[in-house]
């Protein structure tokens, strides 16, 4: 009898799009604006805007997309017959390693006002960070490398920083850490990946 | 993600500064001073005035500039950051700035486009 042979032969695979590397996280004020396209991997296009460099951290960022879903269920069938979803929470993760009030204030609720006095006759210079637990908002951006070596941008408008924030003080074990969780609160039609494909043609 | 724009230059013909004590447009607390609190019946009648003014400000998305009038160099609030210098203030950041300067001691000033 004809027939197909009896091969395996499963489709290719691509190692080029096997990505690391590190993702660059910026915040800013809600609104700020991005990096023309062309300049969206160069990092002082965004400080130059506005956008602020969380700096070094302890083990990267971490981006975490936590849909929680609902089965609509009959009793006539064991599968669900829809799966609507409840929440989708998303968040980006890091353990900042740069110990600036700038970070403390961004890892405690992103509350507090940070009052910069110049040094004068009799008085030390000194930065003040006075706490508050009124919380701004702030937009957030990941800048990582794509498989072809140019930036893809997540951008987030609306991120709410309200992690728990352990710190500790160690004579030579580690330094110290502030971890940061930014949690997206805007819908999520105006979450945007970019990714970078081809230079300009002229 | 909203594009690239040019800086926005201060508008020729700009309102006169007008210095906003920032204790003076904060909220009081509830209940309303009166004459016995501390504050004049001129002093509540200029605050009534400021506060409308703010919240006018704020929901008619009209430009406020911000500057630091006091011996601080710098005041960073919301990832905003104030200078001596007049500074646009994002609209959402205007009130809550007068607040947060307050809770840290820092004065300043505030004209509208």
């Amino acid at each position: 009898m004809a027939g197909p042979p009896l091969v395996y032969t499963p489709p290719g695979y691509t190692t080029t799009n096997v990505v690391y590397g590190l993702g660059i996280l910026f915040t800013a004020v809600q609104g700020t604006s991005v990096p023309s396209d062309q300049n969206l991997g160069v990092g002082t296009s965004w400080t130059g805007l506005g956008w602020a460099y969380v700096g070094a951290t302890e083990a990267g960022v971490t981006l975490t997309f936590n849909p929680a879903t609902q089965n609509i269920m009959i009793e006539e069938q064991p599968t669900p017959v829809a799966v609507t979803i409840n929440t989708a929470d998303l968040q980006v993760t890091t353990s900042l390693s740069e110990d600036t009030l700038a970070n403390v204030n961004l890892s405690w609720g992103n509350g507090g006002t940070i009052a910069v006095t110049p040094a004068g006759a009799g008085q030390p210079g000194k930065s003040v960070l006075t706490l508050s637990t009124n919380f701004q908002t702030m937009a957030c951006a990941i800048v990582g490398k794509n498989q072809l070596g140019f930036a893809r941008v997540l951008y987030i408008p609306s991120v709410f920083s309200a992690g728990q924030v352990q710190t500790a003080y160690r004579r030579a074990a580690q330094q110290k850490l502030y971890p940061l969780t930014l949690s997206a609160i805007c819908p999520f039609n105006q979450i945007t990946w970019t990714d970078l494909t081809a230079i300009a043609t002229s | 993600m909203p594009a690239e724009d040019s800086t926005q230059p201060a508008a020729p013909g700009s309102p006169p500064v007008v210095p906003v004590p920032v204790s003076a447009v904060v909220p009081a607390p509830a209940p309303a001073p009166g004459p016995g609190a501390g504050l004049t019946a001129a002093e509540e009648a200029q605050l009534a005035k400021l506060q409308a003014k703010a919240a006018s400000a704020v929901a008619s998305g009209a430009k406020v500039h911000m500057r630091i009038t006091s011996e601080h160099s710098s005041m960073t609030f919301g990832g905003f950051t104030l200078t001596p210098d007049f500074r646009p203030v994002p609209p959402h950041l205007a009130g809550p700035m007068t607040t947060a300067a307050d809770d840290a001691g820092v004065t300043i000033e505030q004209k509208e486009d």
